[in-house]
């Protein structure tokens, strides 16, 4: 095989494509299964008569091995460990898998992920990067501080949970961050909006978080979407001060508007409303008017 | 949508009840509302009833049951608005079906870290190693367990021109660096691959970004 | 600036039919924090409807959305050991946890060096990890995102040629 200067690359590799060059054309007629593919039935079965293949006496002939984690007559330690509750409550305590914040500058770099709208969980779903599953759990996306230093994106994030360092470092960029509860029927539109669509089922309102994420979505040091805005900004100049950068002034930034953009707590998608039908073959969105359809959108009830 | 011409309705059952139009079939899906909960009923088209696998979450404060409804002229929602103006919301939400292409930057390596394959080192060289669809070298490493022990190795993939003389250069680096006093490859030219064995990823990714790929 | 700005803030939500929204500055204690989060959605006035009496309405418990503790089936759960998963912690590198026996027995005769060494948890050996991982079914052996674990700094080993903290991207 030559290459790019004309030299051969082997003697073996030569001799094989000078015999594939000298055999006749592939057909039917002149292929066959490789050799493990076909099931071979075993015909001796001089070994099968006595033994099968167990040899003498003991646990493996007669199959009385040990259960796993048996120690002897001794009391093993699957038994003797103390109990602990690591596990408690595992299939109900809300997961939220990872995304550093390394992982979103790579993306916004490679333009994978458009800054000059918001960024929220639908947008990191859309590169096809990462995968949510709801019968796992996984109530949304946790923003981690892996590459908070080099972090230089001015963004308007929507996560579902944060740390305060994260926080910091996108502020510090003169962005803005909220946290946001989705209940699962929502994330199921909001992790897949195209799969969403296509069933043709009303947009969903979005639920308020249950009795134990409540605090955590009201705490305005955490950005959470039920806080004070007035004590959010508070806070922002706290974390300024605390970690000790100059926040930016956003008052006078050009793109103040798509910063400030938030849903509304219903709301899961921006620009469309709880209980619209999106219509993919038209390209049109349906807006029911009916009085009682309105109030059971637009209502917590 | 074929489903909503003039004669195809929303319906209301019970309270609070959105009615699901199945954009894709003809027949509507019906919601019904119980004790201020929701269930969900789908009907297919060949009337056979089967609970939404989408509300099959045990968290969500609905309960799930089936039951067999016949369509009510008089319960149906006959009020509705087709608007196209905000579809524009929805093509902003929708996937993109390829990867985007890249921008050009004032400044490499970005901020991540990531800069572009330097192609004047790259003509200097005697083979080529793409980078991936995603922009990224293709270096991975991966473990093997076997019943006769567990082996480390990182492959480079994507690799044009002379495989051998890269296969030297890698092991020439991995003793230099490493100090140990041998290193297995495994050179595959048709597939045109190589697998170092050993944990050696930072090193070979170094090796090769040095070489401007 | 901050006036103007909250202002701004709450008016640059998209409302929910073009409905211009006040979230009321209320404080959102611990107490009566449920209470007063529903009385500023109260003041929520969306065109067309009526505005009844919203607070009972909030006070039913109809929309909250409360995972409840007792409301998951075996048949939702995994199929796991029960003496295993009571007892040991996996980490996602492959390493299990557990605790050390006669941690809270007989304190009063332990010197206090030995009452710290019962507190700790430590690590299975090589042989222990491998008999746990086969004595839990595959589900287990993914991990699992909880949020605030006290076990996240033992997600990633350190100093490991075998499981080497390798940079993620390259470049």
């Amino acid at each position: 095989m030559l290459n790019g200067d004309g030299n051969m690359s082997s003697k073996v590799t030569e001799r094989a494509l000078n015999l594939i060059k000298s055999m006749p054309r592939v057909a039917l007629n002149n292929i066959k299964p490789l050799p493990h593919t076909a099931f071979k039935k075993k015909t001796d079965r001089r070994g099968d008569r006595k033994k099968k293949g167990r040899g003498d006496k003991g646990q493996g002939a007669r199959g009385t091995w040990d259960p796993l984690g048996y120690e002897g007559r001794q009391n093993p330690l699957i038994d003797t460990s103390p109990r602990e509750r690591y596990y408690a409550q595992y299939a109900v305590r809300r997961q939220y898998p990872p995304v550093s914040l390394l992982d979103l500058q790579r993306l916004i770099d490679l333009n994978r992920v458009n800054t000059s709208r918001p960024v929220d969980i639908t947008s990191i779903c859309n590169t096809g990067l990462f995968k949510f599953d709801i019968s796992k759990n996984h109530f949304g996306v946790n923003l981690t501080d892996e590459g908070c230093d080099q972090f230089a994106a001015k963004i308007n994030a929507e996560v579902q949970w944060t740390s305060e360092l994260v926080i910091a470092a996108i502020e510090k960029n003169g962005g803005t961050i909220t946290t946001r509860y989705y209940d699962p029927q929502s994330l199921a539109a909001l992790y897949d909006p195209l799969a969403f669509f296509k069933k043709g089922h009303p947009i969903p309102k979005c639920k308020l978080p249950p009795q134990d994420a409540l605090l955590y979505y009201s705490d305005p040091n955490n950005r959470g979407y039920l806080a004070d805005p007035e004590k959010v900004l508070e806070a922002r100049e706290k974390l300024a001060q605390k970690y000790g950068y100059k926040l930016p002034d956003l008052e006078g930034d050009p793109f103040k508007e798509m910063l400030l953009m938030r849903k509304d707590p219903l709301q899961i998608f921006f620009g469309l409303e709880p209980g619209w039908i999106v219509n993919l073959r038209d390209k049109s969105v349906l807006k029911p008017k009916d009085d009682d359809y309105l109030r059971y959108y637009h209502s917590a009830q | 949508m074929a489903a909503l011409s003039g004669t195809t309705f929303l319906r209301i059952y019970h309270r609070v009840l959105p009615v699901f139009i199945n954009a894709t079939r003809s027949k509507p899906v019906i919601a019904t509302s119980k004790y201020k909960k929701c269930i969900l009923h789908h009907k297919l088209a060949n009337d056979k009833v089967s609970v939404c696998g989408l509300l099959s979450v045990r968290q969500h404060s609905t309960s799930f049951s089936a039951s067999q409804d016949e369509l009510d002229q008089n319960d149906l929602i006959k009020d509705f608005e087709v608007s196209h103006e905000e579809f524009k919301y929805v093509e902003q939400i929708l996937p993109s079906p390829t990867v985007p292409e890249l921008e050009e930057q004032t400044q490499y390596p970005t901020p991540s870290g990531w800069f572009p394959p330097d192609e004047a080192t790259q003509a200097q060289q005697k083979y080529l190693i793409r980078r991936t669809k995603n922009h990224m070298l293709p270096v991975y490493s991966h473990t093997q367990n076997t019943w006769f022990g567990t082996s480390h190795f990182v492959s480079i993939k994507k690799i044009e021109g002379d495989i051998w003389a890269l296969e030297a250069d890698l092991r020439e680096h991995v003793l230099k660096t490493t100090g140990q006093k041998s290193v297995n490859t495994h050179v595959h030219e048709v597939g045109r691959f190589i697998r170092v064995r050993g944990q050696h990823r930072d090193l070979i990714a170094k090796f090769l970004l040095e070489k401007g790929m | 600036m901050a006036v103007s700005l909250t202002k701004s803030f709450a008016g640059l939500c998209i409302q929910a039919g073009n409905a211009i929204r006040s979230i009321s500055h209320t404080q959102i204690s611990c107490e009566g924090g449920i209470l007063q989060l529903y009385r500023s959605f109260s003041a929520l006035q969306i065109k067309g409807l009526e505005n009844g009496n919203r607070e009972s309405e909030w006070l039913s418990k109809s929309n909250l959305h409360t995972s409840s503790a007792c409301m998951t089936t075996p048949e939702l759960k995994e199929w796991r050991e029960h003496r295993i998963i009571d007892r040991f912690y996996r980490l996602p590198w492959g390493g299990w946890i557990r605790t050390r026996g006669g941690r809270r027995k007989g304190l009063y005769k332990k010197v206090p060096r030995h009452r710290w060494q019962l507190q700790q948890h430590i690590f299975c050996n090589y042989h222990q990890n491998k008999l746990l991982d086969t004595l839990v079914a595959p589900k287990w052996k993914e991990p699992k995102y909880f949020a605030d674990s006290p076990y996240e700094p033992y997600f990633q080993r350190t100093n490991s040629y075998w499981q080497p903290n390798n940079k993620k991207f390259y470049p």
